[in-house]
C-alpha cells in the first residue's frame, strides 16, 4: 500500500481518514467470504496449472513421436514417410527452455488465452472445451443426479427396513455395484444386453445423438440424446449408486438412533415429517462433502464409459489428447476441470452451511 | 418432487428403450446412387479438430487415414504386393523418361472432380507444389525430387534431384492427387515462391508454409466415388456419400461409406453386433476368437513389422557378437510368435533384417543360402557363451570368469500386447536356459523413450516395415533406435554403424540408405544380400516374429471379400485391398 | 395421595427384548398408579429398566422389545380411560405428547441439530392438529418464560447455540406445550454441572405447583429424586423392589437395595470420601439370578432369598416393599444415619 501518498501536504486533513477508510474497506474485503475463497481458488488452480504445466511436459514421449508411430503402425507407413507427414505439424518446440514455455503460457492465460492445440492442426484449446464440456456435463450430470437421487431414497429405505429382506437384497446389489469398475458394467451392459440377448442394436445407442437427426428442439432430437444417453448413464448409475446407497445406509442408521428421532416419535410427529426434516435431513450432511466432490469430478467425467460408448465426453477427449501428448489441450482440459473442483468445493461449502447450522461458513 | 423426478428418470427409459425400434432412415441422397451402406471403422477426429486439408498430418491422413482418402483422393496407380506390379488409378501410363533423369505419369483424360471439372495436369503440378512448401511428401522430404514439370495438360514430368529411384517411383505413384482448386490461391504462391527461389529456410517460405497448413478447404473436391463435408461428421459415424462424377462412380456398389469411430475397445462390441462389417483395427487373440466364434470372418493380412529384440550395446556382455548369437539360438521363435499373437504372428525364418515374405524378391538366392537361420538350438547356443568364457555356475547360471552373471532389465510397453506378450516369453526363455533376466512394464510412450534414451538394457520394438523396398525395411531399430537416426546425443542402442567387417571398413548406415538407389534391381539384390549378411552375422537386434493383421470381415454384410488365397491379401494395409475393391466393384452388399 | 383420581394405572407390565443371547426381561411385572398432580419419582442403577418401562408407557419402545404382559391405562382430561397397548398407530400419535409428553435426558442430542428450535415447536403442535403459529408462538414464549430462558432469543435460535441448561429448559417446555397430564423427566439434571441442576429442579417444582401436571422422575440419585417426589419407587432388575412416599423411603428405606443407594448417592451435606457404593454390578437379565435378584450383592441375604422371589407386601401405609429382611434393613438404616450425622457433626467440630 505504498502506493498511498502520505505526505502531500495539500489535503492534510482528510488523508488519515481516507487511508483508515480504505483500511477498514480492505480488512472488510478480506474478511469477506467470497473474496477469501476467491482468493484461495485463484491460489490453488495457479499451483494446479504450474504443476500439470511441468508434470505434463515431463512425460515420456513427445507429440512428435506419437504421431510418427500412429502413423507407422495404423497406416503402415515407413518411418520416412510418416516422419515427413508430422514433420511440419507441430507448432512445438520441445528444445524451447521450460521456464520460457511456461511463462509464455502463463501469459497468455491471465488473458484468457487457452492456447491452441498442438497436434490438431491448431485448433483453439477453448474451442475443444466448448465442444466436449456440454456433452459431459449432460451424461455424467444426469448419471449423478439420477444416481444420487436413488442411492438418497433406496439408503434411506435399506436403514429404515433394515434387516428385511429388501435390505438384504439391496445390500448385496450395492456390494456389487460398489465393487464391480465401471467399463465392466459397460461392457457387460453391451455384450450381454446388446449382443448375446439381442435387446438392442448396439450402434443406435453409440455417440451422442444420431446424425441422422438434425438439431434443434424437435421430439425427435430430443429422444435421441435421450436415447444415445442411456447407456452411459446407466452405467454410470449402476457403477456408483451402491456407494451412494451404502453411505446413506449407514449414515441414515446412525441417525435413527440419536434421541432426536426417539424425541421426535414421542412427541407425535408424522411418519413423513420424521423422515424427510429429521432423519433424511441430518443423514444427508455427511453425504454433502462427497456429492461436491462427485459433482467437481463431473467434468472429468467417466473417462472410460465415454470411451467405450464413442460419448463426446471431455474425459473421452482428454484420454485421447493424453494419448497424443496435445500438451496444450490437457492443460486446458486440465485447468477447467480442476477449476470446476475449486468452484464446487466453494459452493459445497455454502450449501452446507446452508443445511448444517453448525458450519455456517465464514462465522469466526 | 421427488416421487416426480423418479417419474421423469422412468420416462427416459422407458422412451429410450421404445426409441430404438423406430430409428429413421436416412434418405438417398442421389438418385442413381448404388444402394447399400460399406459398415467400416476409422478412428478420426471430430470437428473443430476435424479438417479437409490434405497438406497437414491432421488432415485427411489423420481423418480418412492411408485407406479411405484414397477412395475419395485417388492416387496415380495401385501397388500389388505379390506380382510387384501397379495397377492404373487416375493415370493412365507411368515410368522413368528415357533418359532416366525424371519420372512421368500421364493422367486419364476423361477423369473429373466431383463438381463436374477435369482433372488436369494443374492439380498434380499443384499438390506437389504445396507438397514442396510444407515438405509433406517423402520424394520432397527424402530428397529424391528437384522438380515437378507440367508436359500436356495431362502429363507431369518428375525430375530426379540425383539419380533414379524406385522409392521415388512408389511415392509418386501412391500419393493421393488433390484438387487446385480446394486451396484457392495457394497452389500458385507456392509455385511462385519454388520459382522465386526462395530458400526452403527462409521466413517466406516458413510463412507459407503455415498459411498452407492452416488452410481448412471449405470442401473436398473428390476424384474417387464418395466425398463429405464437415456435416457428415458425427461423434459416432461419419459417412462419406456417393458421387457420380467420379471414373469410379458407376462401378462402386455401395451409396454409402459409413466409418465408425473409436479404436480396438470401443469397436469390438459394434462388429460383433453387426454395425461394423470390416474393421482395421488390431484386436487381441480373444477378441480375435469372439469374432470367429459369432461366425465373423478373419481375414489374414501381413502388418509387416513385429518385435524385435533390441540390445543395448553400450550394456555388458551385450556388445558381443557371439553373446547375441547365443540368444538368438536359444530362443524358440515358434513359441514366442504364437504367445505374441496366437495365429497372427509368424517366427522369423531368415533372421536378417529383411521380411521373410520379401527375402526371396529382394536377395539374390545365393544369399539367402548364407543365411544363418538360428534354427532354435540350445547346444549351439552354450557352445557359443564358452567360446567367449562364460560357464554356467553351481546355481546353474552363465557367469563369466569373474562370477558376474548374465543379468539385465528388459523394457517393455505395458499396453501393446503383443510386445509385452513377446517380451515376456523372451525373458521366460533366456531365464530358462540360465540368464537372469528381470521384466520391466512401462508406459509404451515411457519405453520408446527410454529406448531413444539409451537407457534401457534389453527392450522390445518393431523391426521392418510396410515397404517394398530393402532400404525401408532394414531401417528397423539400427536405424530409428540407433544414434545415427537419433539426435540431442541420444544414443538409442548405440550399436556401432562404422567397424571393419571381412577386413574393409564398412558403414552400414549408408549401406543401407543406398540400398535401394538407381533402378538396376540386380544391383539392388546385390546390395541387399551384403547387407543381409552382415546383420545376419552380428544380430545387432533379434527378429522375433512379424505380426499379421486379422480383420474382421462380416460376410452377413459384404459379399465379395478375397477368399483366403487371394493375392491381394498380400499386401499391407497402405495398399489395402478394400481400396482395390470398392473402387472396381468386386465388395458390394450382402443380400 | 391416594385421595386423588387416578390419572396412569400400570399393572403387571412386563417387557422384554429378543437379543442374539436371548430373550432379555427388562421390566418384570411392574404396577403402580399415578394421581393426579402426583410426582413418583423411579430410582434406580442404570440398566434397571427404569427408562424401559418409560418408553414403554408411550410406546417408545424399539423394534426388538416386546410387551409381554400387563395394561397401561390413562384417564384423559375429559375423564375417559385410554388403553396405551390397544391404540392404533394414529391414535397412538395423537395420544402422544397431548396426554403423556416426555422430558429427555441429554439436551445435547434431544433437540434436532438442523432446525430452529421455533420449528420444533411448530412440528409438535401442527402434528396435533394445532395450526395457528401465533397462538403457538405465544403459548411457547409464556413457556419459555416460566422456564426462566430469554423467550425471543431461544425461539429462534438452533440447538447447538444455546448452553446445555438451557436445552434442558427447551426440553422442558416443549414437553409442557401441549398440556399433558403426565410429563415423563428421563434423568432432567443428569450430566448438568450442580448450579444448572438446582435450578433445573426449582422451575420443575414451580412449573408443578403452578400448571399441576402429574409425572414420572426417573433418576439414579435418591436425592434429587427426593427433593421433587412425592412418592418413590425403587426398581431393581426390572422389578419394583419398594415403593412408598417420599419420606418413608428417604428416611426408613426396607430394602436393601433402596438402602445401598442411599449410601451411595452424594450428598451435599455429607463428605465425599464417605460414599459408599454398592459392590458387584446389576445381574444379567437374560440369565437372571434365582430367588431375589438382589441376594448376589445383599449383605442380608439368606438362604430363602436365593430360592424363592420375595413377594411385594404392605410395610405401612402406602410403602410396599418385596424383602425377607426388611426389618434388619430397616434397623440398620437407622443406625447408619446417625453414624453419618455424629460424622457431620465431628467434622464441623
Amino acid at each position: 500500500m505504498g502506493v498511498i501518498p502520505f505526505r502531500r501536504t495539500d489535503q492534510p486533513v482528510s488523508q488519515p481518514s481516507l487511508w483508515s477508510l480504505s483500511k477498514k474497506l480492505l480488512r472488510a474485503v478480506y474478511r469477506s467470504y467470497i473474496f477469501r475463497v476467491t482468493v484461495q481458488g485463484i491460489l490453488t488452480l495457479w499451483v494446479v496449472t504450474t504443476c500439470t504445466f511441468y508434470m505434463i511436459r515431463k512425460m515420456p514421449n513427445n507429440p512428435i513421436e506419437v504421431k510418427i508411430d500412429e502413423f507407422q503402425t495404423k497406416q503402415n507407413l515407413t518411418y520416412e514417410e510418416a516422419r515427413s507427414k508430422v514433420a511440419g505439424l507441430f507448432d512445438y518446440d520441445p528444445d524451447a527452455p521450460f521456464i520460457e514455455q511456461y511463462t509464455d503460457y502463463m501469459g497468455n492465460l491471465v488473458q484468457g488465452d487457452l492456447g491452441r492445440s498442438i497436434t490438431t492442426g491448431r485448433t483453439p484449446v477453448s474451442q475443444q472445451i466448448a465442444k466436449y464440456l456440454p456433452w459431459t456435463l449432460f451424461a455424467v450430470g444426469l448419471g449423478l443426479l439420477i444416481s444420487f437421487v436413488i442411492g438418497m431414497i433406496v439408503g434411506a429405505a435399506m436403514a429404515y427396513w433394515r434387516g428385511t429382506v429388501f435390505d438384504n437384497v439391496m445390500t448385496a446389489f450395492a456390494s456389487i455395484s460398489y465393487g464391480i469398475p465401471d467399463f465392466v458394467i459397460a461392457f457387460m451392459i453391451l455384450l450381454i444386453g446388446g449382443i448375446q440377448l439381442e435387446l438392442f442394436q448396439v450402434g443406435d445407442y453409440i455417440g451422442s445423438v444420431d446424425p441422422e437427426i438434425k438439431a434443434g428442439l424437435n421430439p425427435e432430437y430430443i429422444r435421441s440424446l435421450l436415447q444415445h444417453v442411456l447407456l452411459p448413464v446407466t452405467t454410470y448409475v449402476l457403477a456408483s449408486v451402491g456407494g451412494w446407497m451404502l453411505t446413506m445406509k449407514s449414515s441414515t442408521i446412525s441417525t435413527l438412533g440419536e434421541d432426536y428421532i426417539t424425541v421426535a416419535h414421542a412427541r407425535g410427529l408424522s411418519q413423513r415429517r420424521i423422515l424427510f426434516g429429521y432423519v433424511g435431513r441430518n443423514a444427508m450432511l455427511p453425504l454433502m462433502t462427497r456429492l461436491a466432490i462427485s459433482v467437481g469430478f463431473v467434468l472429468s467425467g467417466s473417462i472410460i464409459i465415454e470411451y467405450i460408448f464413442i460419448y463426446p465426453g471431455l474425459g473421452k477427449y482428454l484420454f485421447e489428447m493424453t494419448g497424443k501428448r496435445d500438451y496444450t489441450t490437457i492443460q486446458g482440459i486440465f485447468l477447467v476441470t480442476s477449476a470446476a473442483v475449486v468452484i464446487s468445493n466453494i459452493l459445497a461449502d455454502l450449501l452446507y452451511g446452508v443445511l448444517d447450522p453448525r458450519v455456517r461458513v465464514g462465522s469466526k | 418432487m421427488k416421487r416426480y423426478l423418479l417419474l421423469f428418470v422412468a420416462f427416459i427409459l422407458v422412451f429410450s428403450v421404445v426409441g430404438t425400434f423406430s430409428t429413421a432412415k436416412p434418405v438417398a441422397k442421389a438418385q442413381d446412387a448404388p444402394s447399400g451402406t460399406f459398415l467400416g471403422t476409422w478412428p478420426y477426429t471430430l470437428p473443430p479438430d476435424h479438417h479437409l486439408n490434405g497438406f497437414d498430418a491432421s488432415g485427411l491422413d489423420t481423418n480418412l487415414g492411408v485407406v479411405y482418402r484414397q477412395i475419395v483422393e485417388l492416387t496415380p496407380a495401385y501397388y500389388m504386393w505379390a506380382t510387384d506390379e501397379y495397377l492404373p488409378m487416375l493415370a493412365t501410363e507411368w515410368g522413368f523418361t528415357e533418359d532416366n533423369t525424371a519420372y512421368y505419369i500421364k493422367l486419364r483424360e476423361d477423369a473429373l472432380w466431383s463438381d463436374g471439372t477435369p482433372i488436369t495436369a494443374d492439380d498434380v503440378i499443384a499438390t506437389y507444389a504445396l507438397a514442396r512448401i510444407t515438405n509433406y511428401f517423402s520424394v520432397f522430404s527424402g530428397g529424391y525430387i528437384s522438380d515437378v514439370v507440367k508436359v500436356d495438360d495431362y502429363t507431369v514430368n518428375f525430375v530426379f534431384a540425383g539419380e533414379p529411384s524406385l522409392v521415388a517411383e512408389r511415392g509418386i505413384l501412391k500419393s493421393s492427387i488433390s484438387a487446385a482448386a480446394s486451396y484457392g490461391d495457394l497452389p500458385q504462391r507456392a509455385l511462385d515462391m519454388i520459382a522465386s527461389g526462395a530458400a526452403s529456410d527462409s521466413e517466406e517460405w516458413a510463412a507459407l508454409k503455415t498459411e498452407i497448413t492452416e488452410f481448412r478447404p471449405t470442401q473436398l473436391l473428390a476424384s474417387g466415388p464418395y466425398t463429405y463435408t464437415l456435416d457428415d461428421v458425427s461423434d459416432s459415424y461419419m459417412t462419406l456419400h456417393w458421387q457420380p462424377n467420379s471414373i469410379f462412380s458407376s462401378s462402386v456398389k455401395f451409396g454409402e461409406i459409413r466409418l465408425w469411430a473409436g479404436e480396438t475397445e470401443a469397436t469390438t462390441p459394434l462388429v460383433l453386433s453387426g454395425d461394423i462389417a470390416h474393421s482395421t483395427n488390431v484386436y487381441p487373440p480373444s477378441t480375435q476368437q469372439a469374432f470367429a466364434d459369432a461366425g465373423i470372418r478373419l481375414l489374414i493380412m501381413p502388418r509387416m513389422y513385429g518385435p524385435a529384440l533390441l540390445f543395448n550395446h553400450d550394456v555388458h556382455p551385450f556388445e558381443v557378437k557371439e553373446v547375441r548369437q547365443a540368444i538368438a539360438y536359444l530362443i524358440d521363435r515358434s513359441e514366442n510368435a504364437f504367445l505374441t499373437n496366437g495365429l497372427g504372428a509368424t517366427a522369423t525364418v531368415y533372421m536378417c533384417g529383411l521380411l521373410d515374405s520379401s527375402v526371396p524378391v529382394l536377395m539374390n538366392q545365393e544369399d539367402i543360402d548364407k543365411l544363418n537361420r538360428y534354427e532354435l538350438n540350445r547346444d549351439k547356443a552354450a557352445e557359443l557363451l564358452e567360446s567367449v568364457g562364460f560357464a554356467k555356475n553351481s546355481d546353474g547360471k552363465w557367469a563369466d570368469a569373474d562370477g558376474n552373471v548374465i543379468a539385465a532389465e528388459y523394457k517393455f510397453p505395458a499396453e501393446f500386447a503383443d510386445f509385452s506378450a513377446a517380451a515376456q516369453n523372451a525373458i521366460d526363455q533366456m531365464n530358462e536356459f540360465g540368464f537372469d533376466i528381470t521384466p520391466v512394464a512401462t508406459p509404451w510412450q515411457q519405453t520408446a523413450q527410454d529406448i531413444r534414451d539409451g537407457n534401457f538394457e534389453l527392450s522390445v520394438w518393431s523391426w521392418a516395415s510396410g515397404s517394398p523396398f530393402s532400404s525401408r525395411q532394414f531401417f528397423g531399430p539400427i536405424q530409428r533406435f540407433n544414434y545415427v537416426g537419433l539426435t540431442d546425443g541420444q544414443k538409442g542402442m548405440n550399436f556401432p554403424m562404422e567397424f571393419e567387417y571381412n577386413g574393409e571398413t564398412i558403414n552400414l548406415d549408408q549401406m543401407i540408405k543406398d540400398a535401394s538407389n538407381g533402378l538396376d534391381i540386380a544391383v539392388q539384390k546385390q546390395r541387399a544380400g551384403q547387407i543381409a549378411l552382415i546383420i545376419n552375422d552380428l544380430m545387432p537386434f533379434i527378429p522375433l516374429n512379424v505380426i499379421l493383421s486379422t480383420e474382421p470381415w462380416n460376410e452377413d454384410l459384404l459379399a465379395g471379400g478375397p477368399a483366403d488365397d487371394d493375392p491381394i491379401l498380400q499386401n499391407p494395409s497402405a495398399d489395402h485391398f478394400i481400396v482395390l475393391y470398392l473402387l472396381n466393384g468386386t465388395i458390394s452388399p450382402a443380400n | 395421595m391416594a385421595g386423588k383420581e387416578v390419572v396412569l394405572s400400570v399393572q403387571d407390565l412386563s417387557i422384554t427384548y429378543l437379543t442374539r443371547r436371548g430373550r432379555l426381561q427388562a421390566v418384570s411385572h411392574a404396577s403402580f398408579d399415578l394421581h393426579r398432580g402426583e410426582t413418583l419419582a423411579l430410582i434406580g442403577e442404570s440398566g434397571c429398566g427404569k427408562s424401559t418401562l418409560n418408553f414403554g408407557l408411550m410406546r417408545l419402545l424399539p423394534k426388538n422389545a416386546n410387551t409381554d404382559t400387563g395394561k397401561i391405562v390413562y384417564t384423559d382430561q375429559a375423564g375417559q380411560k385410554i388403553d396405551v397397548l390397544a391404540l392404533n398407530t394414529r391414535a397412538l400419535r395423537k395420544f402422544r405428547w397431548s396426554e403423556c409428553a416426555m422430558v429427555f435426558q441429554g439436551a445435547q442430542n434431544s433437540l434436532n441439530p438442523v432446525i430452529h428450535v421455533r420449528d420444533m415447536i411448530y412440528d409438535t403442535a401442527k402434528a396435533h392438529g394445532l395450526n395457528n403459529r401465533g397462538e403457538v408462538r405465544e403459548r411457547a414464549l409464556e413457556l419459555f418464560r416460566k422456564v426462566r430462558l430469554d423467550p425471543e432469543r431461544v425461539f429462534n435460535s438452533y440447538p447447538h447455540e444455546l448452553s446445555g441448561g438451557m436445552r434442558q429448559r427447551v426440553l422442558i417446555a416443549l414437553g409442557l406445550l401441549l398440556n399433558p397430564q403426565v410429563v415423563i423427566f428421563d434423568e432432567p439434571t443428569t450430566a448438568l454441572d450442580i448450579l444448572t441442576q438446582r435450578s433445573i429442579l426449582n422451575v420443575l417444582r414451580d412449573l408443578k405447583e403452578e400448571l399441576g401436571f402429574s409425572s414420572i422422575f426417573i433418576s439414579h440419585d435418591l436425592a434429587v429424586a427426593a427433593e421433587i417426589a412425592d412418592t418413590v419407587a425403587t426398581m431393581y432388575a426390572g422389578e419394583i423392589v419398594e415403593m412408598g412416599p417420599v419420606n418413608d423411603i428417604f428416611y426408613e428405606p426396607r430394602h436393601a437395595y433402596t438402602l445401598g443407594l442411599m449410601e451411595a448417592s452424594p450428598r451435599l451435606s455429607v463428605g465425599r470420601e464417605e460414599l459408599d457404593g454398592i459392590p458387584g454390578s446389576p445381574p444379567d437379565l437374560v440369565e437372571p439370578p434365582t430367588g431375589c435378584k438382589f441376594h448376589i450383592r445383599c449383605p442380608f441375604a439368606i438362604e430363602t432369598c436365593k430360592t424363592t422371589p420375595p413377594p411385594l407386601e404392605q410395610a405401612s401405609m402406602g410403602h410396599i416393599v418385596a424383602c425377607y429382611k426388611s426389618s434388619e434393613v430397616l434397623e440398620k438404616g437407622k443406625e447408619l444415619r446417625s453414624i453419618s450425622s455424629t460424622a457431620r457433626v465431628a467434622r464441623l467440630s
